[in-house]
């Protein structure tokens, strides 16, 4: 157990040096938009639907749901929108391949610009502990919002908002609100 | 000017662009509207002369029969001639109504009413803007009638009109027809109530339609 | 119109899981090149030093937005045809500001959260694991609050048909609006750089 423990604190750094903020090798972030946007465009020509992610981590809630206790999963009507009637493997699903696109597009892209590294993001003011605390927190409440909403800041954000959703951008406004309201308070986590 | 535009940093040249961009979309028109195309006569000539766009009453009879819903089943007249029959599984769509329906262009459409002219003008409109599978059914529900309903056996049967008589017998019954004995004399023919086949609701017509959120 | 290709039967289903691993792979080096597997980059932004998750963001919804019009205009696209999703109102705008707020204290979003992950981020891993506690815990509360999740449908609209506006007059707007919002944006970042170097 110490051996894991110790394998871990070697690899976690403690990224709060001061005078490197932001990496300066980072894309223009209006090329990455575009980029971004053309990515999007393609799907919606190929596919007829847009981006998405918060629906995969749901498939995968509800299959863990379904292994523990299936009659509770069969009654409730939300884990059964993601489980089917059972000939098709949840995981057999659009959103679910490109979450693993996702990941491995974002591990090529690292690894090109050697930002591969295992590690905590905090800011100086806060102890690791306390942000992967946070990370936790924040985690339920956006997989908590984004269920509710049906989407998250891709599904409903950029795809929502590309094709103009009434409930598309409405949920981008308070998401962006949300946020602003918010940071004030978790300042010591990032500044 | 040109060469103002091009010194710019590429930021503002996206930017213009866009702006530009954005100012035509103003005179383009709504892409959700279905009340004006654009139609390619000469395809929709070459269209009409290749290919095949009728359905014949005993096909679909057979499909209604085996559960085979992969289509969309339209009926254009009006919804007093729907009420007193219609044949199993289709909707009511009177053609003034079609260009605001929610049919799709990716479905398989089967168009009928009683005769052929309306559901040619139909097919017409539909294929005009750009629906891709749209068929009429052969004879309309004249021919549904004369055939399915209420087939009939000649005077001087064959044994293979025989044959197919009682074939046609079956299915006649199981739409609630008369099958007509005797020739070509002209038993009382009723027109059966509208009466469902087994199961069928529009939901189960619809192919499965995988989950599309996010 | 031949596209979206997937509704009109040019592919099945099974080929269209490949190609969503395709999309999926481009989605995400964009996102890890815009710097977004970076949990401080993304909530910079929440603090005006980095404004880069608006820039991104509006930008690719311009340039899919204009991309989709101009190609429904020219009969390449059948825009009746594409996805997005039903707007229900009242937890859109909830399920919003939920998610506004675990993003500024989590760091990440859905998205986001995996490109972390595979680029070695040990908060994503955390943040990811809170999502799945966030959404059991919605899915155990579901049938409680079914009602309201479900309240407020206006279905599949959008803001044009929601306002009868011409839908090319809203995408002129869109456009300065994202145009306007950028040149604050550069404004901010200048305007803090400057607070933090004199401050420093």
């Amino acid at each position: 157990m110490t051996n894991i423990k110790k394998w871990f604190s070697h690899h976690l750094e403690d990224n709060a040096r001061e005078g490197e903020l932001f990496p300066k090798y980072y894309w223009n972030p209006y090329l990455v938009g575009i980029g971004l946007g053309i990515v999007l465009l393609s799907s919606f020509v190929i596919m007829g639907r847009g981006l998405g992610a918060s629906g995969a981590l749901s498939s995968m809630v509800a299959v863990v749901v379904n292994a523990f206790a299936p009659d509770h999963a069969a009654h409730n009507n939300f884990y059964q929108g993601y489980l089917g009637d059972g000939t098709v493997s949840p995981f057999k699903d659009w959103l679910v391949f490109l979450v693993i696109g996702v990941f491995i597009g974002g591990f090529i892209s690292g690894a090109i610009a050697g930002r591969n590294k295992m590690m905590i993001e905090k800011g100086p003011r806060i102890s690791n502990k306390k942000r992967l605390l946070f990370a936790f927190i924040g985690g339920s409440l956006m997989g908590f919002g984004a269920k509710m909403a049906r989407g998250c800041t891709s599904g409903q954000g950029l795809t929502g908002g590309s094709m103009l959703s009434v409930g598309g951008w409405a949920f981008m406004l308070m998401v962006f609100a949300g946020a602003y309201a918010t940071a004030y308070f978790v300042r010591r986590q990032w500044t | 000017m040109l060469e103002q535009f091009v010194k710019l940093p590429i930021r503002k040249r996206v930017g213009i662009l866009a702006i530009i961009l954005g100012f035509i979309a103003i005179f383009a028109g709504s892409p959700y509207d279905r009340s004006t195309t654009r139609i390619n006569v000469k395809e929709l000539t070459n269209i009409s002369v290749k290919e095949d766009h009728s359905i014949d009453v005993d096909d679909l009879a057979d499909w209604i029969i085996k559960s085979k819903y992969d289509y969309r089943l339209v009926d254009l007249r009006n919804s007093e001639a729907y009420t007193q029959y219609n044949i199993p599984g289709s909707e009511n769509i009177p053609i003034r109504e079609m260009f605001s329906s929610d049919l799709m262009r990716n479905e398989k459409i089967v168009l009928y009413s009683d005769d052929e002219t309306v559901a040619a003008q139909a097919w017409f409109i539909l294929k005009a803007d750009n629906f891709k599978s749209v068929y009429i059914l052969e004879g309309g529900l004249t021919c549904w009638k004369d055939q399915v309903l209420f087939p009939k056996l000649p005077s001087e049967p064959t044994k293979e009109q025989l044959a197919l008589f009682e074939k046609k017998k079956e299915i006649s019954k199981y739409f609630g027809g008369q099958p007509q004995f005797g020739g070509e004399k002209q038993i009382k023919q009723e027109i059966p109530e509208v009466k469902a086949p087994p199961k069928v609701t529009v939901t189960t017509k619809r192919k499965k339609k995988s989950r599309e959120g996010c | 119109m031949t596209a979206p290709f997937f509704k009109f039967g040019y592919f099945n289903d099974e080929v269209s899981l490949i190609i969503a691993f395709i999309i999926g792979i481009g989605f995400g080096f964009f996102l890890e090149r815009g710097g977004f597997g970076s949990g401080r980059l993304l909530a910079a932004q929440f603090y005006f030093t980095d404004m880069r998750v608006f820039k991104v963001m509006f930008t690719a919804i311009v340039t899919a937005m204009i991309g989709m019009f101009y190609f429904s205009w020219i009969g390449f696209v059948d825009l009746s045809l594409v996805y997005y999703g039903t707007t229900y109102l009242a937890a859109d705008i909830l399920g919003g500001l939920i998610l506004g707020i675990g993003f500024v204290i989590g760091g990440y979003c859905p998205g986001t959260s995996a490109v972390s992950i595979s680029t070695g981020r040990i908060d994503g891993i955390f943040y990811a694991l809170g999502g799945f506690f966030g959404i059991f815990v919605f899915g155990e509360a579901y049938p409680m609050l079914e009602n309201f999740v479900n309240s407020y449908s206006m279905g599949m609209i959008n803001i044009p048909q929601l306002l009868d506006i011409n839908y090319g007059f809203v995408l002129f707007i869109v456009i300065l609006l994202a145009i306007a919002g950028f040149t604050a944006a550069e404004w901010g970042e200048r305007f803090m750089a400057k607070k933090k170097a004199s401050e420093g």
